[in-house]
């Protein structure tokens, strides 16, 4: 127990989150090794250790990967930014033409030697906010400025968004309010927000029309389809309906860890209807939960941003907050049926490689900031006892 | 406004609209949990249920392993035709048609086969919900057994498994029992919607295995397969059954019973076959006529479950009484009148006007005289209360009274009179005591009659007659169910050697006498039943009525140290009536074969026993011996030497003969030698011997190869 203790006591940053990061990491444990029963059963016969065992597996290396983050200082991933942005890119582009058809959508590629698939667009998400995060606390002197300051911003984000929406429409939508949500916490006029927000409509709109005329390129029958299900079908698709009978079943106290019936009916169990697998086995408290969750996650981001405000880690770990918890409420969204299909995790919960590890790789950043921010308001505050 | 207040009004701002996020979202899972619960709850219902998992019943078997009963598999096939990528069906939809139509050449051509496939995939996959309806999931063939499930999971599509081909396989089973009639009814049945009988339906918490319940789900209006629930497969199979029943006895029984009750014409007929020592029930059949076309076939279980007045057979339960009671001996005479005499004004016939007017107990026994029996047992008991309440008594104490509690259902009381309970009911007549003495106002089942000879046989303890020796579960014995003695000793030492003297007198000198065997020996005891035979004075009887009888023999064999009791009962045989004529020669010819089988076996067996204990050990001794010896046992040997004295050697497959040294000079190695020869040989050449112990000689005190100077020699044997 000492050890334990001793073990928690070494990590670094906001001990708060740390203990949220243990929550949803016991939750995802228990979400995926009940769920992917019927996965596999189709590929391992029914072998779910290794399933369990290889989301063990992501998860030890993303904690790995969040103490290496939790213990670098923040501010060198600010000086990486643009150049992570710059291998975005042509990364996105690769993945677009030559990734791995995956349900008729080219999200991944296949990293070389160890045969490991990878979707570019977590990478460039990531990217694309510590990018942001910089030229956000860059530009606070003349934040309000129009061409010196909100071009420069919406250029870049625009550029990727558009990158990523044309195989996944539903992440770059997310990224990009992210993006919009970052802005309002930077200080950009809400002006040119809201004519953003209007050209971004306009761009859509452009974006299915492209679409249509090019069917072989874009999932534009798959987005159409899906809105017209939400839209035209009180009841949902075959997914929202089993999604439903799911939540309805679990009532107030869940049917019991292992007890889901309708994980073998949803697809995707273990990714995208996660959440409802965990409220029908522990029900409306399981449900709370979760949701409580991520609210004290953006809490204690919150906290970081009152006591430093502008600088680049504030933005950015309030960014890296957002990002996690707007993909967590979209995907939760679609469950409850909410906003239409998407083909979202919920992030740290749901099994799936790249995009455990890159929530992993964020939660350190913000522990990096949680924890230098800190220490330079006590330099501070010693800056001002002392003059 | 400063810079920092606008930021943080800015993120609380955004903090408020993940909060309405949040209360939007919970509310709506409230919403779905309670408002619409219910609804989401019936509609999920409706796609699963919860069935019990289909385990295999355990096996029956016989004694010595021969399967009774088993449950053979078969299978419903069904195809998912929407499961296979578009590619993969393309690609094999071709030479699955020719599969299919090779392994049922004479059901439909492949060219259906595949026009069928490819316009159900078609209307599996169409978006129009009515024409998709049914033809998903293509029915294949029905009720096909294992061997050809194994050829349709290879062929192409399929072979890729039932998620990748789309192959549905529904399993059930039928249960099958390979000896067919051959003791069906004990061993009863198992059908879906019927009472299961017999061994099966006693026995069913052990057979049924343990079912779990398994989560099902609806592909088609009736058609549940399993979902795939790994956690869930936990169910074992049935536990196997070992009964005592052995299949040769009870293929003697079943065979010979047939030929005697095709013979007899009677409505049914029964036999039952126990080993003495034991009371374990080797073979029981039960006979019944069909009444469309007259054929015989198992239908009712009499030996167990039908309870009838047994009529002479049990005179062996009054005889007892009277033996223990001391009030009569085998030689007290009693007058029969000629074969008709009246007891409180009703009259006793014997079966025939035989014209006697004095007989002995014994002779009445063994020619089953019911007047004997009769006057005898109301000159003994029927002077008052409390002398018929000791007569009555006295079946209790012969076990006759309780049931035997054989394992499987149906089993009735014996009906046994008492005063105590009769009395008051005016139902015990002054005529019943005489009556009971010759088998009438009384009713047992034909197992509970052989279990009371079978204590006859064994020296009057009584064993208590059982079915199933064993459950075995996956391989392991779970239950052994020991022979159990019910009563030490149902009557006196003097007694017991009487009835047994008396019924190997029938067999001798009495009713049976023209069954005797040349061959082998048995006792027992005929019985004629008149049925419907109304006691009640006063009664008029319709005087054309057809008089029905039931003919039985009782007994056991060999006559001297008893290895197996049998009853045989034939019910309402037309013709031939007697005990002796119908009954009877069933019982020889049963007990002649069961004699002759076990006998061979015993043989065999000993053999067996000697050949092994021989290999076992170096033997040695005088070769005139040993070839005499082997001639006997019929064991081959190989002969490798012509000299007087010979060893043998121990090998796996037969045994060797070799020369055995015996030399002047030297001390011989006598190891392995009978006293006799070892004294012989040693004597022979001039030593002196000293021996301890019997049977062969395991130390001499000089080794051999000493140089023989006459000295004294001792020897030690086992």
């Amino acid at each position: 127990m000492a050890q334990v203790l001793q073990f928690f006591g070494d990590l670094k940053g906001d001990k708060r989150i740390w203990l949220i990061v243990a929550f949803l990491a016991i939750a995802s444990i228990l979400a995926v090794y009940s769920s992917i029963g019927s996965m596999a059963f189709k590929m391992r016969d029914g072998n779910t250790e290794y399933y369990l065992f290889m989301h063990l597996f992501y998860m030890t290396v993303g904690f790995g990967l969040m103490v290496v983050c939790s213990r670098m200082h923040y501010t060198k991933f600010g000086k990486i930014a643009p150049i992570l942005i710059l291998v975005a890119i042509p990364l996105l582009a690769y993945t677009f033409f030559f990734g791995d058809e995956v349900n008729d959508a080219k999200r991944w590629i296949t990293i070389p030697w160890i045969d490991k698939t990878f979707q570019t667009s977590d990478f460039a998400k990531l990217a694309l906010i510590i990018f942001l995060a910089k030229i956000l606390s860059k530009k606070q002197v003349n934040i309000k400025e129009f061409k010196t300051a909100f071009l420069p911003i919406i250029i870049p984000v625009g550029f990727v968004c558009c990158l990523i929406a044309v195989a996944d429409l539903s992440t770059a939508a997310l990224l990009f309010v992210t993006c919009i949500l970052m802005m309002i916490i930077g200080r950009v006029s809400i002006k040119y927000i809201i004519a953003m927000g209007l050209i971004g409509i306009v761009l859509l709109a452009l974006l299915v029309l492209i679409g249509q005329a090019f069917p072989e390129h874009f999932r534009v029958d798959t987005w159409i389809s899906r809105v017209n299900a939400f839209l035209y079908n009180t009841d949902g698709g075959y997914q929202i309906q089993h999604s439903k009978m799911a939540i309805a079943s679990g009532e107030f106290f869940g049917t019991g860890p292992g007890n889901s019936i309708q994980k073998n009916f949803l697809p995707y169990p273990y990714a995208d209807f996660i959440y409802a697998i965990i409220c029908e086995e522990y029900g409306l408290l399981g449900a709370f939960a979760i949701i409580g969750l991520y609210l004290w996650l953006l809490i204690r981001c919150i906290a970081i941003v009152t006591r430093c405000p502008k600088t680049f880690g504030a933005i950015l770990a309030m960014g890296l907050a957002l990002n996690i918890v707007v993909q967590a409420f979209a995907n939760i969204a679609v469950s409850v049926h909410l906003v239409p299909v998407t083909g979202l995790n919920l992030p740290f919960i749901s099994m799936g490689g790249t995009s455990l590890i890159f929530t992993c790789i964020s939660l350190g950043i913000i522990l990096s900031v949680s924890r230098y921010v800190d220490e330079s308001k006590k330099e501070e505050l010693v800056l001002q006892s002392a003059s | 406004m400063d810079n920092k207040n606008e930021l943080l009004v800015r993120v609380y701002f955004v903090m408020c609209l993940f909060i309405l996020f949040a209360i939007a979202i919970l509310f709506r899972v409230i919403k779905i949990t309670t408002i619409e619960g219910e609804k989401w709850r019936s509609k999920g219902d409706v796609y699963v249920k919860w069935m019990d998992t289909k385990v295999d019943r355990g096996d029956i078997y016989d004694a010595n392993g021969n399967i009774l009963a088993t449950s053979l598999p078969f299978f419903d096939i069904r195809m998912d035709l929407v499961k296979p990528t578009k590619a993969s069906f393309d690609k094999n939809i071709d030479s699955l048609a020719i599969c299919l139509h090779e392994l049922w050449p004479y059901g439909k051509s492949a060219a259906e086969w595949k026009s069928e496939l490819i316009s159900g995939r078609i209307a599996g996959l169409s978006t129009d919900k009515d024409s998709r309806e049914g033809k998903r999931y293509y029915f294949i063939a029905n009720g096909i057994p294992l061997s050809e499930l194994e050829k349709l999971k290879k062929f192409p599509l399929w072979r890729e498994g039932r998620l990748g081909g789309g192959l549905i396989v529904e399993r059930r089973s039928k249960r099958e029992k390979p000896f067919r009639e051959i003791a069906s009814r004990t061993i009863g049945t198992d059908r879906e919607n019927a009472e299961k009988v017999g061994i099966e339906g006693s026995f069913d918490k052990f057979l049924r295995g343990k079912t779990t319940k398994q989560l099902m789900k609806r592909i088609h209006s009736n058609l549940w397969v399993p979902v795939m629930n790994p956690g869930e497969f936990d169910a074992t199979k049935g536990d196997d059954i070992i009964t005592t029943l052995d299949i040769h006895f009870q293929d003697i029984v079943h065979t010979e019973l047939l030929k005697g009750v095709i013979a007899a014409d009677a409505r049914a007929a029964t036999a039952i076959l126990m080993e003495v020592e034991t009371g374990a029930i080797k073979a029981i059949s039960n006979l019944e006529k069909s009444e469309k076309d007259g054929s015989y076939s198992e239908a009712y279980n009499y030996a167990i479950g039908h309870r009838s007045e047994p009529g002479s057979t049990l005179k062996l339960a009054s005889l007892m009484a009277m033996m223990e009671d001391s009030c009569a001996t085998l030689n007290s005479k009693v007058n029969v009148g000629g074969g008709k005499r009246k007891f409180y004004g009703r009259y006793m016939y014997d079966s025939d006007m035989h014209g006697s007017v004095e007989m002995t107990l014994a002779d009445g026994f063994k020619k089953s005289s019911n007047i004997v029996m009769g006057a005898m047992a109301d000159d003994c008991f029927g002077s008052s209360w409390e002398r018929k309440a000791k007569f009555c008594e006295y079946f209790e104490q012969f076990g006759l009274t309780r049931k035997v509690d054989i394992e499987i259902e149906g089993e009735k009381t014996p009906f046994v009179k008492h005063p105590d309970t009769h009395k008051a009911k005016h139902e015990f007549w002054k005529t019943t005591v005489p009556w009971m003495a010759h088998g009438y106002e009384m009713e047992f089942t034909p197992l509970q009659v052989l279990a009371f000879y079978n204590a006859v046989a064994n020296d009057g303890k009584r064993m208590k007659p059982y079915l199933v020796d064993k459950i075995i579960r996956d391989g392991k014995t779970i239950h052994d169910f020991h022979p159990k003695t019910e009563i030490m000793q149902i009557a006196s030492r003097s007694t017991i050697e009487k009835a047994q003297e008396l019924l190997k007198g029938v067999v001798q000198s009495g009713t049976a006498r023209r069954l005797k065997s040349e061959e082998f020996t048995f006792a027992g005891k005929t019985g004629t039943t008149r049925i419907q035979y109304n006691n009640q004075k006063g009664v008029e009887r319709d005087k054309n009525e057809k008089k029905k009888y039931n003919a039985s023999f009782a007994g056991y064999f060999p006559a001297e140290n008893p290895k197996y009791s049998l009853i045989v009962v034939m019910y309402e045989p037309e013709g031939a009536i007697y005990g002796a004529q119908v009954a009877g020669p069933v019982f020889k010819k049963i007990a002649e074969k069961c004699h002759s089988f076990f006998f061979k076996n015993e043989l065999a067996e000993r053999k067996q026993e000697l050949k092994d204990f021989m290999i076992e050990r170096k033997q040695s001794g005088y070769a005139v011996d040993y070839d005499n010896l082997m001639a006997y046992m019929d064991v081959d040997y190989d002969k490798r030497s012509n000299s007087k004295w010979v060893q043998l050697l121990p090998s796996e497959e037969d045994v060797k003969m070799e020369k055995k040294k015996i030399l002047k000079k030297e001390v011989p190695d006598v190891r392995g030698m009978g006293l006799r020869d070892a004294m012989y040989v040693l004597e022979s050449i001039g030593m002196e011997v000293k021996a301890n112990g019997t049977g062969r000689v395991v130390t001499q005190t000089i080794r051999p190869g000493t140089k023989n100077v006459g000295q004294e020699i001792e020897l030690y044997l086992n």
